[in-house]
């Protein structure tokens, strides 16, 4: 118990300090958040009304007549009750959790799924790998996803566009997530639209991404089965298949899904990059346009569900451990 | 990209560390593995690219980001890889862009490896209260969603700046070495060698510097692969993306002009592709070397390798 | 103690495949295991008593490979059985036991948990619902600690459930590596008292391997003395212990000093064990040995009789007069 109380006071602990630093940075940095939205409202040749601005600005959290500390503690109130304002970026006056809203179950589905798919084939593939040693996937393979793993997202997506979505006789679309015209429904042709123009983006982030599952469980696998535990499993005359998982697997897994978590980062780079690529109405594109239009509410909210998410699988991989590893259970 | 997550391994077969008979043995390990040959190998080459790259183009006079007179050409004899959408020769530039990249990647790393060592040993070695909260510190940078942070930070800092690209790098890549530098001081503390070196009456600052540290060599080293291999692939995205300097010579720009330009659509896939390949090929070789440093230090991954042993049944 | 043999093994081979060619871990070792009978191997570290020990269980696994000879038990060979044969016969008729438990135990697994498992490994092979209790309270833990995982146990009580666990279907060998030797001295001598207990109750044979000859002999009928991959010396303990033949044996217990006899001066074997890629021509101690002779350096010597033991000394060897002197005083023997 008392290692899930110290998990759940640093997830705590890292949301806050995440949301300080989204707090400050863009009051650190050279220039002015406010000129900056002014320039923007002002576009098109109209100059911003100030009572409209002030509004704007208020529901960012930046009231130029309050002191720092409540314009901090208000921000904090906002962030928290999910009143994170109206975009000022290209979509001006959208409110900003309807944005989210809507890009959300894109990037979940694509995304999410294939991450967990990633980790849950590149792990099997490499408890088979480091079980048979010497045969072909142990030999020949490894250093294939080596390469693999190391290869940038973008790059790998960029390819496919050219291999499958180029040109006037592409086999696959190379961008958007449905295509144009069509209304979203629960029909068969919808529906196979989205999975057609969700086959490269998911296939770029998971050859990029199984690669590294797969060698790390192989090498934990390794180490695990010189093991005397797994020694003593088949002395016991139990079947292959229960030494391999149960003796070996289970523990060679272990410091795998603590893995998983910390390697959230690198798949919220890939979301970004990939979706950008593929031109893909998800949170990752969505992150990039904020960011060119520096829409300021929209980047903060952004990045506030981003690190709650990864907050959020960091503490579920806590918990799996928990349930998996008796050590954890009594150590605390 | 998710090539550093071979690391854990490292880190449990390299927690073991084993004391190396000279530098001597290190040499003659990687010439007989061949994935480490193949990574030091590009690595070179990239090396050579960078600081002597007019070898490569002997014909290049001046910038190559000149803008030239005959734009969107395919590859042909006169020009290796075609040219830009303003008549720029895409093979000198990308011959010349290697030395950034390098740099960064070089930089970068070794800024990030030599934060994550002071923490993580500090950390260890300290012990108590000051490790709590330096691995709190850790652990908050570890689970921070570094990409768009990065994002933030260089839009707000102004585009461009490479040195605040490479200063948010080592911000951002420090914390999983330390990790991995605290758990293998922590094993080492209380070590026979570093004991009698404490009962000896020996200065903490020489304990650190010449007890642990050479101990932990083959880790550092593990690290600051993996923290190359990151700064690399970061780097080159956040530029692809077009928050660094548009005017710089790196890989990462000339991706954010062809995607802008419109290279694939215009059906010049080699304008886009090739910088993205010298960017996979610089990660390559950094996971390459990373992954037979691996199996370097731990035997027990390498291929197995079986001799026929013939059976002489009585 | 009945006659009946279980175990024979005969000329047993080991070798490990390496990229420069095979090293010979087990060249040639006999050995017989009556009903009943305690058996230890000592010998130095590397001597290949534990790679023995794994290649009668079938327990090695790659580089090392057996390369030649029979494992017969019960009348059947082990060595040319298929797997599925040999998984039905582990554990339900012969068990092994590991030096430390601490290893040896599934971390993730309650013990009942891995209990179980043997049990359900082998549902042709009728048991009590309650035997796991029962070989618990065999081994003098209480049974409620089944729930626990072996973090949670002493290191004596992990040893002690690990041999509860061998004992699950009452085997008729039960192969032990070194299992008192991550454990005190005083929890040594009385799990080793404990496993004669056991042995006297249920009426299994042991293999012991150790490298402690002086606490293995109090306790074994059979001692069997390794070195560089070879039986030095074997035979029944009361006479290899009291008047070992084999140089090598009589170093080894020398090594040791008695509590209550005279002071003697301490003498350990100097030099160390051969690279068994590269052993040494003729024997194998020569070497080492305080009494080695010209011939010693060109022949290889087999197992020679001397009495209710068999060592492989030339000077034990039919015809030669040296033979006769079996018991050489420490003053007398010639330091190279």
């Amino acid at each position: 118990m008392r290692y899930l109380t110290r998990r759940l006071g640093f997830f705590v602990l890292t949301l806050w300090a995440a949301m300080t630093l989204n707090f400050f940075i863009p009051r650190m940095m050279p220039g002015d958040p406010v000129s900056a939205m002014k320039s923007r409202l002002s576009r098109g040749g109209h100059v911003a009304d100030p009572v409209q601005l002030r509004q704007v600005l208020a529901q960012f959290g930046f009231d130029p007549n309050k002191n720092i500390w409540h314009q901090y503690v208000e921000y904090l109130r906002n962030m928290v009750t999910g009143h994170w304002g109206v975009s000022i970026g290209g979509t001006l006056g959208a409110p900003v959790n309807k944005m989210i809203a809507q890009a959300l179950p894109w990037t979940l589905g694509l995304v999410g799924i294939t991450t967990v798919l990633a980790f849950i084939l590149g792990t099997l593939i490499g408890i088979v790998a480091g079980w048979r040693r010497g045969g072909l996937l142990d030999s020949v393979l490894p250093p294939v996803f080596v390469v693999t793993s190391a290869l940038p997202y973008f790059w790998v997506a960029l390819l496919f566009i050219v291999l499958f979505a180029n040109g006037p006789h592409a086999l696959l679309p190379n961008d958007n997530n449905f295509d144009i015209g069509l209304t979203p429904g629960w029909n068969a042709r919808f529906m196979g639209s989205v999975l057609k123009h969700a086959i490269l983006p998911a296939a770029t982030i998971l050859i990029t991404a199984i690669g590294g599952w797969i060698l790390t469980m192989r090498n934990n696998m390794i180490t695990t089965l010189a093991e005397d535990y797994v020694r003593m499993g088949r002395a016991k005359g139990l079947s292959n298949r229960r030494v391999m998982m149960g003796y070996a697997a289970r523990n060679a897994f272990l410091p795998n899904l603590s893995g998983f978590a910390m390697s959230l980062g690198f798949v919220i780079a890939g979301t970004i990059l990939v979706e950008y690529v593929f031109n893909y109405p998800g949170l990752g594109h969505m992150f990039y346009s904020a960011t060119i239009s520096t829409d300021y509410p929209l980047l903060q909210a952004l990045f506030l569900l981003v690190t709650l998410a990864v907050l959020i699988c960091v503490l579920l991989c806590d918990f799996a451990v928990f349930l998996l590893d008796p050590r954890a259970r009594t150590k605390g | 990209m998710s090539a550093i997550l071979v690391d854990t391994t490292a880190a449990q077969g390299l927690l073991e560390p084993r004391r190396r008979s000279g530098r001597g043995g290190l040499i003659r390990a990687v010439r007989g593995n061949r994935k480490a040959m193949l990574g030091a190998f590009l690595f070179a080459l990239f090396c050579l690219l960078a600081a002597f790259p007019h070898l490569f183009v002997p014909w290049q006079h001046g910038d190559p980001r000149d803008v030239g007179n005959t734009p969107l050409l395919h590859p042909s004899l006169k020009h290796w890889l075609g040219t830009t959408g303003l008549g720029q020769d895409v093979y000198a530039e990308l011959v010349y862009s290697t030395r950034e990249s390098l740099v960064i990647a070089l930089v970068a790393g070794l800024g990030a490896t030599i934060l994550s060592v002071i923490v993580g040993v500090s950390a260890a070695y300290l012990g108590g209260l000051a490790d709590d909260a330096l691995s709190l510190v850790t652990d908050v940078f570890l689970v921070l969603p570094t990409f768009p942070l990065i994002i933030v930070f260089a839009t707000y800092a102004g585009k461009g700046n490479l040195a605040v690209v490479v200063i948010v790098l080592i911000v951002t890549g420090w914390s999983y070495g330390a990790r991995q530098m605290r758990a293998q001081g922590l094993s080492l503390r209380n070590r026979d060698f570093l004991v009698s070196a404490r009962v000896r009456g020996e200065r903490r600052s020489y304990i650190i510097m010449m007890e642990m540290l050479p101990t932990m060599a083959s880790l550092i080293v593990a690290n600051f692969l993996g923290a190359a291999l990151y700064s690399v692939l970061t780097a080159a995205g956040l530029q692809f993306l077009g928050l660094g300097d548009p005017a710089s010579l790196s890989w990462g720009t000339m991706l954010y002009w062809a995607q802008n330009q419109g290279a694939l659509a215009s059906g010049f896939p080699a304008w886009a592709l090739a910088p993205g390949l010298a960017v996979a090929a610089l990660g390559v070789s950094f996971a390459l070397l990373n992954y037979a440093f691996d199996e370097i230090s731990n035997p027990a991954l390498r291929p197995i390798r079986r001799s026929r042993v013939k059976r002489s049944d009585s | 103690m009945s006659s009946a043999r279980i175990l024979e093994v005969r000329d047993l081979r080991v070798e490990y495949a390496t990229a420069t060619g095979g090293v010979c871990a087990v060249d040639g070792v006999d050995l017989d295991v009556h009903a009943g009978e305690f058996v230890g191997i000592v010998g130095e570290s590397g001597c290949g008593k534990s790679t023995l020990l794994f290649a009668i269980a079938r327990l090695l696994s790659p580089p090392a490979e057996i390369t030649g000879g029979q494992v017969v038990f019960h009348g059947r060979d082990l060595v040319t059985m298929n797997d599925k044969r040999l998984s039905a016969l582990r554990w339900r008729d012969y068990s092994v036991v590991m030096q430390s438990a601490m290893n040896a135990l599934n971390p993730v697994q309650s013990i009942e948990q891995q209990f179980d498992d043997a049990i359900r490994a082998h549902r042709d092979v009728k048991v009590s619902p309650v035997r796991s209790v029962e070989v618990m309270r065999l081994v003098g833990i209480d049974p409620i600690h089944l729930k626990s995982y072996p973090h949670q146990l002493s290191g004596g009580m992990r040893q002690r459930a690990m041999i509860a666990m061998a004992l699950l279907f009452t085997p008729d060998l039960v192969i032990m590596d070194e299992p008192t030797s991550a454990l005190d001295v005083v929890a040594q001598r009385s799990l080793m008292v404990q496993i004669k207990e056991l042995q006297r109750e249920l009426g299994f044979a042991v293999l012991f391997v150790t490298h402690d000859m002086s606490l293995v002999s109090h306790f074994s009928d059979q001692l069997m003395v390794m070195y560089a991959g070879q039986v030095a010396e074997i035979g029944a303990t009361r006479q290899v212990f009291d008047n070992p033949a084999h140089p090598y044996s009589r170093g080894l217990l020398e090594a040791f000093p008695s509590i209550r006899g005279p002071r003697v001066e301490l003498t350990g074997i100097p030099g160390n064990p051969p690279d068994l890629a590269h052993p040494p021509t003729g024997c194998r101690f020569h070497p080492r040995c305080p009494v080695v002779k010209p011939r010693c350096i060109e022949i290889e010597p087999e197992l020679y009789q001397v009495g209710a033991a068999s060592a492989r000394c030339l000077l034990h060897e039919p015809g030669n007069p040296a033979s006769v002197d079996v018991t050489v005083t420490a003053s007398a023997v010639k330091r190279p």
